[in-house]
């Protein structure tokens, strides 16, 4: 059995990376259409997507669009395997729960 | 660390939803730009059938639908897609297209088979079908669009009854308002 990723297993971070996961052939979401996605608010999503970004895990791209402040987030090549492994981690066990024990 | 089967269960719960939502807005993205187009198009369509007799209405839905179509289609090449995707795809369009015309059949066949008297069932019957058609796409994972085309339905068969004098301004403002408005609501997510 693999190994659980303690960074993506907090629960918001776990939506996070899959809300990314899902979008990740599309251009970088935008900050505000990754918080409803993730049903985080501002504060917390900030501070939980920089400890993705100290990982490794995601992008954090900020710019402007004319005067306004525009932030986007994208997964890494990183990311993307650690949250599938970690998604396989979390199939596994239920799989194992579920498989009867082996008769004596 | 080590987590638990109800752990597990819970965190793959939530993954599954957080996709559902990724899917959701994936789908009104694309979506939501075409209900404004058309909607823009049905109302000065109905608009102007109100002002012009019967048997001129003709004139008017062929041009709004090619415009609405050719609109619709510079609108869909804009929607935000992947780096690896080809620039030009005509195969949503060709869709566009045959779904069109199958659209028009079933209009074409259904007036036939029924062949109405009163010329208001012509202005009121596309109504009933884009309310349909939206309330079935709706059924496959966009709740917002059985909502739109619920109210579709409901508000053009509410004005073939009781606002027969005013239909085709009423569905200009129902059906034509009906759609921006939900185009607008399903970009927000």
């Amino acid at each position: 059995m693999g190994q659980p990723d303690e960074l993506i297993h907090q629960s918001l971070r776990l939506k996070i990376m899959a809300a990314l996961y899902a979008d990740s052939d599309l251009p970088p979401l935008e900050f505000s259409r990754l918080k409803s996605l993730a049903q985080a608010t501002d504060g917390n999503l900030g501070s939980h997507l920089t400890t993705l970004e100290k990982a490794g895990y995601v992008r954090i791209d900020k710019d402007y669009v004319g005067k306004k402040p525009r932030t986007r987030v994208a997964i890494t090549a990183a990311g993307s395997r650690a949250f599938r492994s970690h998604v396989d981690y979390l199939r596994e066990v239920l799989e194992a729960a579920m498989d009867p024990p082996a008769s004596a | 660390m080590s987590v638990t089967r109800s752990e597990a269960a819970a965190a793959l719960r939530d993954v599954g939803q957080t996709q559902a939502r990724s899917f959701e807005a994936r789908a009104y993205r694309i979506v939501g730009p075409q209900l404004i187009v058309w909607g823009v198009a049905l109302a000065a369509g109905y608009g102007a059938t109100g002002l012009l007799p019967v048997e001129a209405w003709w004139k008017i839905w062929l041009p709004v639908d090619l415009i609405a179509l050719a609109v619709g289609l510079i609108v869909a090449r804009r929607a935000p897609r992947s780096p690896t995707e080809a620039a030009f795809d005509a195969r949503p369009m060709l869709r566009g297209a045959v779904m069109g015309v199958i659209i028009a059949l079933f209009y074409g066949a259904t007036m036939t088979v029924f062949q109405p008297r009163a010329p208001e069932a012509y202005l009121a019957f596309p109504g009933l079908l884009v309310g349909l058609i939206y309330a079935l796409l709706g059924t496959a994972r966009l709740p917002r669009m059985v909502w739109i085309g619920g109210a579709v339905l409901v508000l053009t068969l509410g004005g073939f009854l009781f606002l027969k004098p005013w239909l085709a301004f009423w569905m200009a403002a129902v059906v034509g308002g009906g759609l921006i408005v939900g185009g607008l609501w399903m970009r927000r997510l």
